[in-house]
């Protein structure tokens, strides 16, 4: 402690070397003690030389800072609210980004709807269709309307432009004898199916 | 680190930011600026006031401060310039030239002297006066030589080397323990 006390008497008087006293100005600022006796320091060099004020406000540097903190505070805080003012006014630009973006995601998307499971009448098929492949094949739309006319007996879902590549023949048996040993194996498993209401509509349908 | 140089330091790590190196600044100076305050208001508790308001304006301020001249000197112009905006409002607001005549019978205007510190203010300056006499009193020669010449005379510890015949170590020796034994009575006053 004394080597400390020592080294605050150098500081005091500036008689230390710079890193010296760059290390001991951080310590001293790190505790508390050390300012106080800092402080005391200097008092004795003032009383010497007659520099003491006749009333002395022992509370004085706390004052100040106790000050300046509030100062900082306020300031801290105004530049909060500033900051949220900013984001407010930037939340409708905000809002409009993202409904453009959903919008991109949605247009692709789109379908109408009908359900009338088993009636055997051929309703409406329920159809996803990419739009974006659609508009860059203008003949394969030509195939996916017929294909959409036809009449089935059950709910058919297509997704994607897998009809596209379903519609050769010998690649549709394949994949109705899949499904249709699929939905007996299925079926054997306490009646569910994983593919319950779901046929492939297509050449064998049609024939 | 010479003379200023360690206020120099200190204004450097306040305009970073560091409010603790400006804490350390105003316990250094605080009694100089109130001083100084005192020969433009008498009123100590003003002073008082008038010098918090001084060094809340310089640390506002500080960041403006480019080193032309020492800290302290551009402290003195911002104290002195609070205290003279502070006579100067205190002049507008003044009723000396509009007291009503039937109230001038009871107007008894403003007392220069006043003094409006508690007494145990009075008291403690007092007490921590003579206590850092009576402490310098009880020192050794050497000590109390050592730190007389600093103190008072403001000389370096190479002049006082000089002076008093001896190395600097002892020099530094001196003044530390001289300061240490007049520590010991002074604390507990001020704790």
């Amino acid at each position: 402690m004394s080597e400390r006390q020592d080294k605050l008497s150098l500081l005091l008087d500036e008689f230390a070397d710079d890193e010296q006293s760059r290390r001991m100005l951080d310590e001293v600022e790190a505790d508390m003690n050390l300012q106080y006796r800092l402080r005391r320091y200097a008092m004795i060099g003032q009383v010497m030389r007659h520099e003491l004020p006749k009333h002395i406000a022992s509370d004085f540097s706390a004052n100040v800072m106790a000050q300046i903190n509030l100062i900082s505070h306020t300031a801290k805080l105004v530049a909060d609210r500033r900051s949220l003012w900013t984001w407010s006014k930037m939340k409708p630009f905000a809002g409009l980004a993202i409904a453009a973006s959903v919008a991109v995601v949605s247009i692709t998307l789109w379908q109408t709807v009908n359900v009338d499971p088993g009636s055997g009448q051929g309703t409406e098929q329920v159809v996803i269709v990419d739009q974006q492949i659609v508009d860059q094949n203008n003949a394969d739309q030509q195939k996916i309307e017929r294909l959409a006319r036809l009449p089935v007996q059950t709910n058919v879902v297509t997704v994607g432009m897998r009809w596209k590549n379903n519609t050769t023949p010998a690649l549709q048996q394949k994949l109705n004898a899949y499904l249709v040993n699929h939905t007996e194996y299925s079926n054997s498993i306490q009646g569910m199916s994983l593919i319950p209401q779901a046929r492939v509509a297509g050449y064998d349908a049609q024939q | 680190m010479g003379t200023n140089l360690l206020d120099a330091e200190l204004v450097k790590r306040v305009q970073a930011g560091d409010k603790a190196a400006f804490d350390i600044l105003v316990q250094k100076y605080q009694h100089k600026v109130v001083n100084l305050i005192a020969r433009f208001v008498s009123d100590q508790t003003e002073c008082h006031d008038i010098a918090q308001d001084a060094f809340i304006k310089a640390y506002r301020a500080i960041g403006n401060f480019r080193g032309d001249s020492q800290f302290y000197t551009w402290l003195y112009r911002i104290a002195a310039n609070t205290a003279k905006n502070h006579l100067a409002s205190r002049a507008r607001k003044s009723p000396n030239y509009t007291v009503d005549v039937d109230d001038a019978e009871h107007y008894q205007g403003e007392s220069g002297l006043k003094e409006n510190s508690t007494p145990e203010n009075l008291l403690l300056a007092d007490e921590i006066e003579k206590t850092v006499f009576r402490a310098i009193d009880d020192l050794p020669d050497d000590l109390k030589s050592a730190i007389t010449l600093r103190e008072i005379e403001g000389l370096s510890y190479e002049e006082i080397a000089e002076v008093m015949d001896c190395p600097i170590g002892t020099v530094r020796s001196r003044i530390f323990r001289a300061r240490d034994a007049i520590d010991k009575e002074l604390r507990p006053l001020l704790e």
